[in-house]
């Protein structure tokens, strides 16, 4: 006769399948009904949003874009923020695409957000075709930001008839990059160039990506990294700060409500994690006696 | 309606692709067939659109007949399809690591090396907040027992072993929290699929998004 399961060898071989269901209920249930889970606000993301605010008009501002579209749950709320805040500020605009499926996400993000209403392609910002960039090539672009690499702007323009370009030399015009990686950034953009072009930077990009390679560069007053915001909980603190400091129902994006799905998903996945924990420390003893 | 239809197709895929958590099925299987095969074509087009604009017309209109060389270069690759001349590809990797090396030592050192090092050392000294000073230190000590996991050339014995296994304890919660990291990015995608077949049927019922 087959000996009886106790409930915690029964907890742990729980069809995995119950676990999936469970996980896409919690998911799935705020996003219907809203929770409202309090949302706090780390410094370098305060920083991040205060470093754009601190832009003049005219300002060149570098964005290196790698949106793709499985990666944009966990980016697009960052994307969008800098996005509306650069639309506020008057500034001019140069977007490296540093994935395949980046000018197809910057033009989506671009009609929704209404970019082509503030900005004005070639007079007010440049985007450049993709094209993987080896550090040499960089070299020969910020040394010579109009010949030095691209020929055209995506749109197959030729670089010498785009309008904002002709007042741009070198790394040196540049006000601010934000860009996705803080050592290679740091290395080619503050480092590089005689004398040193010490170009600001901010870092986006996923958490992963992002926060833990920062934290050796970033310094909110003497940089080289002013400000920083990884992952999609970042981008709803990005959204809940600017919403604070502006009270501008634009900010309140889907970062700010996706939130509550992600902390509640997360909350079920460590429940089950310590679940399956208990399970496996209570049945080991049993285990080895068989 | 093309909004519609596309929401329709977004949700469509997300559900096939999610069949696969019950067990393997047709609508998985064709929903990865799909993606694969969409971003294949997708890729090859973007890739080649990007090495004709770049690339070849400017050889063409004669702005830039240099880039003939990295064409040669990138056609030397191709070497490694026939047997016996896989070698001549090792020029083309050559030159690419060679440049690539040379143009990045001299910041390299200063932007991947001592920056971390001087923000470890100094940053216990730096930190205002007592909070801040525990997690400058824990880091400090952190890197020193990490390292000495490392030494392969010493008997460990005495202290030496107790400062290995408490490196390996370092190494392990840095894995760990890269571990964690990489659950919260999945968690996000997940979020953001759910989010795709929540909004449809918000759509279909009339309920505003």
């Amino acid at each position: 006769m087959a000996q009886q399961k106790s409930f915690l060898e029964k907890l742990g071989s729980a069809d995995y399948r119950i676990i999936y269901a469970i996980m896409t209920i919690l998911v799935a249930l705020p996003l219907v009904y809203p929770i409202g889970v309090p949302q706090s606000i780390a410094p370098p993301v305060i920083n991040y949003v205060e470093t754009i605010n601190k832009l003049k008009p005219h300002d060149l501002v570098l964005v290196s874009f790698s949106g793709y579209m499985t990666m944009l749950p966990d980016v697009a709320p960052i994307y969008i923020a800098t996005w509306k805040m650069l639309m506020t500020k008057q500034v001019r605009v140069m977007i490296f695409m540093s994935h395949v499926d980046s000018p197809t996400v910057i033009r989506q993000e671009f009609a929704q957000l209404g970019w082509d209403t503030v900005y004005t392609e070639g007079t007010d910002y440049v985007i450049w075709p993709y094209m993987t960039m080896t550090e040499s090539a960089e070299i020969a672009w910020t040394a010579d930001i109009v010949h030095g690499f691209f020929t055209t702007d995506i749109r197959g323009i030729s670089v010498d008839s785009i309008p904002m370009l002709q007042s741009i030399h070198d790394a040196h015009d540049i006000a601010l990059y934000i860009c996705e990686s803080p050592e290679y950034c740091t290395r080619r953009y503050v480092l590089a160039g005689t004398p040193n072009y010490n170009v600001k930077l901010l870092v986006w990009g996923t958490a992963t990506n992002v926060q833990p390679f920062v934290p050796p560069f970033y310094d909110p007053v003497k940089g080289p990294v002013y400000g920083y915001a990884g992952g999609a909980s970042q981008g709803a603190m990005m959204e809940a700060y600017l919403f604070q400091t502006t009270h501008d129902l634009k900010y309140a994006g889907e970062g700010v409500k996706s939130n509550d799905a992600k902390n509640l998903g997360v909350i079920g996945l460590v429940v089950i994690v310590i679940i399956g924990n208990i399970s496996y420390f209570g049945t080991r003893g049993k285990k080895e006696e068989k | 309606m093309a909004d519609m239809l596309f929401m329709f197709i977004q949700m469509v895929m997300v559900l096939a692709t999610w069949s696969y958590l019950y067990r393997d099925n047709f609508f998985s299987k064709a929903a990865a067939e799909i993606v694969i095969s969409v971003s294949t074509v997708y890729f090859f087009l973007s890739f080649y659109n990007s090495l004709w604009q770049q690339a070849i017309v400017p050889i063409l209109d004669g702005t830039n007949l240099l880039n003939i060389i990295p064409i040669i270069l990138g056609l030397l690759m191709f070497s490694r399809l026939f047997k016996g001349y896989g070698w001549v590809s090792s020029y083309s990797y050559a030159i690419l690591l060679g440049l690539g090396t040379g143009a990045t030592l001299t910041t390299m050192v200063q932007g991947s090396i001592t920056t971390r090092i001087s923000d470890t050392v100094t940053r216990p000294f730096a930190a205002t907040l007592w909070q801040d000073q525990l997690g400058a230190w824990l880091t400090v000590f952190g890197v020193i027992f990490s390292l000495s996991y490392w030494l392969f050339t010493i008997e460990y014995k005495g202290y030496l072993a107790y400062s290995l296994k408490i490196g390996r304890l370092f190494l392990m919660c840095s894995i760990g929290m890269l571990y964690a990291e990489d659950v919260l990015w999945s968690q996000s995608l997940f979020t953001g699929a759910a989010t795709i077949v929540v909004n449809f049927f918000k759509v279909a019922l009339g309920i505003p998004i």
